[in-house]
């Protein structure tokens, strides 16, 4: 008896999983032979996403509901000089082009320093820890495991860390900049060398080249445009994260946009973010150019 | 001179690959391997420049004992072997020049080699190495605008900028129309003859490596089953190599037609 249910039950999940699909049939279209296929399963994938999504808005105590008047009003404060802090147009412009854009100009430069000194770095790391250069296991994985481990501390803790290690300024942002670079760079990058044509490097063995020699003949150049492509996409990210390391006094436009927007000032946080905005745009642009030529 | 002896070859999974090889390459030799896949004949070929190592026995390189090299040693035996590859093993984003270039590493520093500081003589040599197979107009085009057979001739002015005493051809022909494979296959003849460089090539073809060789080694299942001139390849020889006697549709067709 019970033989007979588990070949029932085994026979039904059978059925579940896999569907069959008709390969030929006969005049009378019936199937004469048949394959199995596995069903998909991404409907089960949708229900369960959907099922987590809608749970959350369950648990969550809040209204889901959006203040359209809260939007339209900081929106319009952004753009417009107010009674509370830049009276007129010309206070706007002369605050965005003598305060904004050169704060914004100080941090472009922090920036710039620290992603540099993040991705040299790298360099060296991103190179031990792929498996096609460094066979070895015992090396690559210890350095993937050190590095990933520093990628996990989150950009704030960062920030308040080197401002404790370096003290307030720019020192601290540059370094803490440096360390969330040296993260990203090395991850996307000894990925990407990971999956490399490795013909040219065996190759390049066989004329008698180190594994070093090799790589640099072999895989930088199959490297080289992901890299400046990754060093760019690594610096718009850093432009961003910059914002959070002003809040914790390690340098940059945080600060001013910290106290703007703590005192609602809301057109000097637009005078801020129109410029930076601007920067972020030039520098996706420039990338996607870079990448575009290199490909 | 390659002089191999009693060399074993067995795999990490226990796969025996070459059984009791004895044998000796002279210099300004062409020699075919051929026989069927999987019986050893990349394996034999690279245990020359050590890209196997093997695993018991003694393979002695120009004179020096590769098995036995490591390191700088190593280095320096094999930058005068050049390899030729079934894919051509190119740098597809590098120029042809850069590529040939390459082939000269081995007389570098690290630091040399990461800024490209070649010699103006060794420069010289990369361009003439191009010259000699007819690519010169090549030079400063990028490795994949090229055609398979023009892509071979870079990967042979690589071996040649080298400066090598050997070349070692692991299939250099398989993935190149009929054709172009005659004149890729007359590019080595060439080599070998005006340079006086000794050619081990693996080959699918039978009849392409009795036209070209002046020597024939078969292997079967990881052993030597014949070693002549290609005269002596008979019906008999082939079944010894294939378990049976190749049949005329097997073969590339009357060669010297192409001629």
């Amino acid at each position: 008896m019970t033989n007979t249910a588990n070949g029932k039950s085994s026979q039904f999940w059978h059925k579940v999983f896999y569907r069959t699909v008709v390969v030929s049939v006969d005049d009378k279209n019936n199937p004469t032979k048949t394959i199995e296929k596995k069903r998909s399963k991404a409907l089960l994938w949708f229900l369960l996403v959907a099922g987590i999504f809608g749970l959350s808005f369950v648990f969550i105590n809040q209204p889901a509901t959006i203040r359209m008047d809260q939007i339209q009003a900081i929106f319009g404060q952004m753009f417009t000089p107010s009674i509370w802090s830049l009276k007129t147009y010309d206070q706007y412009w002369a605050y965005l082009f003598s305060t904004a854009i050169p704060a914004i100009w100080d941090t472009i430069k922090m920036v710039l320093i620290g992603t540099t000194l993040g991705t040299i770095l790298a360099f060296p790391l991103m190179l031990v820890a792929s498996r096609n250069v460094v066979v070895s296991a015992y090396i690559y994985q210890p350095v993937r495991f050190i590095v990933d481990f520093i990628r996990t501390i989150p950009t704030y803790v960062l920030a308040i860390l080197c401002t404790v290690f370096f003290g307030l300024g720019e020192t601290a942002g540059t370094w803490a900049i440096a360390i969330f670079t040296l993260g990203i760079m090395f991850k996307l990058m000894y990925e990407y060398i990971d999956t490399c044509d490795m013909n040219p490097f065996e190759a390049s063995i066989s004329t008698g080249a180190t594994r070093l020699k090799a790589f640099s003949v072999a895989l930088y150049p199959q490297v080289k445009p992901m890299f400046f492509s990754n060093f760019l996409y690594t610096f718009e990210i850093n432009i961003r994260a910059s914002v959070i390391l002003g809040f914790v006094g390690a340098g940059g436009i945080g600060q001013m946009l910290n106290n703007a927007m703590n005192a609602q000032q809301y057109d000097k946080v637009g005078a801020i973010l129109i410029p930076l905005f601007v920067v972020v745009v030039c520098l996706q642009l420039l990338s996607s150019y870079l990448r575009k030529k290199s490909l | 001179m390659i002089q191999f002896t009693d060399v074993d070859k067995v795999y990490p999974n226990g796969y025996k690959a070459l059984k009791d090889i004895n044998l000796t390459i002279n210099d300004g030799d062409f020699v075919c391997i051929i026989g069927l896949s999987g019986a050893g004949k990349s394996t034999l070929l690279r245990t020359i420049n050590k890209m196997h190592n093997i695993t018991s026995g003694s393979l002695v390189v120009n004179g020096e004992d590769i098995s036995k090299a490591k390191g700088k040693k190593l280095r320096e035996i094999r930058r005068n072997i050049g390899m030729i590859f079934q894919s051509f093993n190119l740098v597809n984003r590098s120029s042809v020049f850069k590529n040939v270039l390459a082939g000269r590493v081995g007389y570098h520093s690290t630091f040399e080699t990461i800024f490209g500081l070649y010699t103006k003589k060794e420069k010289m040599l990369a361009l003439q190495s191009l010259d000699k197979l007819g690519i010169l107009d090549k030079a400063f085009v990028r490795a994949d605008q090229l055609s398979g057979g023009q892509q071979q001739r870079v990967a042979l002015a690589r071996a040649l900028t080298q400066e090598p005493k050997l070349i070692l051809a692991d299939e250099p022909v398989a993935s190149l129309d009929p054709v172009t494979t005659l004149s890729v296959m007359d590019d080595f003849k060439r080599i070998n003859k005006d340079f006086n460089i000794t050619i081990v090539a693996n080959m699918h073809h039978v009849d392409l490596a009795l036209k070209y060789a002046t020597r024939i080694i078969g292997i079967k299942a990881g052993e030597i089953v014949f070693d002549g001139t290609p005269d002596e390849v008979t019906d008999e020889v082939t079944t010894r190599i294939y378990g049976r006697a190749l049949k005329h549709s097997e073969k590339l067709g009357d060669l010297d037609k192409h001629d």
